[in-house]
């Protein structure tokens, strides 16, 4: 079984991400902020791919991406729509973005193709 | 209408989804919201009843306590006043005595200086009587044989004399005495007296003492008192404002509910927009038709970009789509 870390602020966010997930017999590991992000990451050296927020306290999506420095492919799950912070993201290495509230099916669609390449 | 147009299938499934996502996150929150008010309202309520019972007990308490201390300081009170009385009472009638005492004592002095007086004048008799007792002897002698009774007169006069004298003596020794007695018990009696009154200070201070320090002892009780009463009515008042504050977060729950009823009132407002889209039109049309719809609702506008064709993921409000790079 694959595992996906889901880094967001929001308890009900992360809940609703790793629920799709581990119905779809994915191992979700959760992370409250790009910093803990970071931190869980060296304790799970498994982790195949993470879906992201992009405003947290402590260091941001786009923060985390800089860190991850394109390690591992990120899908960022957000509330912003905005252009320029998409284009951001995509130069530092994310592979997708959706905007909240997410389809859990399209969701896990995204991560099987990811995971399985 | 059959949904043909993938604009309009786009923006009918779009809204569906936000639609449904919003009642679901509405749904929740206001699960969450009533499970949490009841449960919080159950136990500040119950808190509050305790704290109630606490401070209704706590003021039965300080009740209790004022009552005694009052009744304590009351009998502390007079237990003073009997005692200064009694010592006042001790007093006068030591006093009394002192008095009494300082006349006998004058009376023996004024006897022993009688006495005094008296060996004085017999010493005086005492030294006529031998000059008489010599001039007796000295005419036996000039008459000779026939002053020889005469001379024994004047002898026994001169022996009689002399235990005058000696008994003189021993009453003038013995009226030393008295008046030596007599000082030593007027030391006495002013040594006592001293004793006495500092008896009666010591007694009177310490009595002030004590009942400066049961008073001491009272204040501090009654300030323990008097906070845990202020701190129980302060916790009575938390309760009440908690309870408050649960009423605010039902409210928030009521306002959830009517959120979700303009959501559900969205659904028609949807639908009106899904009926005033040009059917086929182009990017610009539809834009346009959009714009003059939600200008006149007063809602803010919705963007459709793109070119050509137009992608689901080109849709800014298209919530959940996966936008791969």
């Amino acid at each position: 079984m694959s595992t996906v870390m889901v880094v967001d602020d929001s308890a009900p966010v992360r809940q609703q991400v790793g629920s799709a997930l581990r119905q779809a017999g994915f191992v979700v590991v959760e992370a409250h902020d790009g910093q803990d992000g970071i931190e869980k990451l060296g304790q799970n050296p498994g982790v195949a791919m993470v879906i992201c927020d992009v405003n947290m306290p402590r260091m941001t999506g786009i923060e985390f991406l800089e860190k991850l420095g394109g390690r591992l492919p990120v899908i960022m799950l957000t509330t912003e729509g905005q252009p320029e912070l998409k284009k951001r993201a995509k130069e530092l290495g994310a592979k997708g973005w959706i905007i909240k509230p997410f389809k859990p099916e399209l969701l896990v669609q995204a991560v099987n193709g990811f995971v399985r390449s | 209408m059959p949904e043909r147009d993938p604009i309009r299938a786009t923006i009918a499934s779009e809204l569906e989804t936000c639609t449904q996502h919003v009642k679901a996150l509405i749904d929740q929150a206001c699960s969450l919201s009533e499970r949490e008010v009841l449960a919080a309202g159950d136990r500040i309520e119950d808190m509050r009843r305790e704290a109630e019972g606490n401070l209704a007990s706590l003021q039965g308490v300080g009740k209790q306590f004022e009552s005694t201390s009052d009744n304590g300081r009351a009998t502390l009170d007079a237990a003073m006043r009997r005692n200064a009385a009694v010592m006042t009472g001790y007093t006068h009638k030591f006093g009394a005595s002192t008095d009494q005492q300082r006349a006998c004592t004058a009376a023996v002095t004024e006897v022993a200086r009688k006495i005094t007086a008296f060996v004085a004048g017999v010493d005086r008799v005492s030294t006529e009587l031998r000059m008489l007792t010599l001039n007796a002897r000295l005419e036996a002698a000039r008459w000779g044989n026939q002053g020889a009774a005469f001379a024994t007169v004047a002898s026994s006069m001169r022996e009689l004399t002399g235990e005058v004298s000696k008994a003189n003596e021993q009453i003038g020794g013995l009226a030393d005495e008295l008046s030596a007695i007599a000082e030593c018990v007027a030391s006495n009696e002013k040594t006592i007296r001293d004793l006495s009154n500092g008896l009666a200070s010591d007694v009177t201070t310490q009595m002030a003492e004590l009942a400066s320090a049961y008073e001491a002892t009272r204040r501090v009780s009654a300030d323990a008192v008097a906070t845990g009463v202020e701190r129980g009515q302060r916790l009575v008042s938390l309760s009440n404002a908690m309870l408050t504050n649960l009423q605010f977060q039902d409210r928030l729950a009521q306002v959830l509910r009517e959120a979700e009823a303009v959501v559900v009132r969205s659904e028609g407002v949807t639908g009106e927009l899904l009926a005033a889209i040009p059917e086929g039109g182009s990017p610009s049309e539809v834009q346009a038709a959009v714009d003059a719809i939600l200008a006149r609702a007063g809602k803010p506008v919705l963007r459709i970009s793109g070119e050509s064709e137009l992608s689901s993921s080109d849709l800014t409000l298209s919530s959940g789509a996966v936008e791969l790079f």
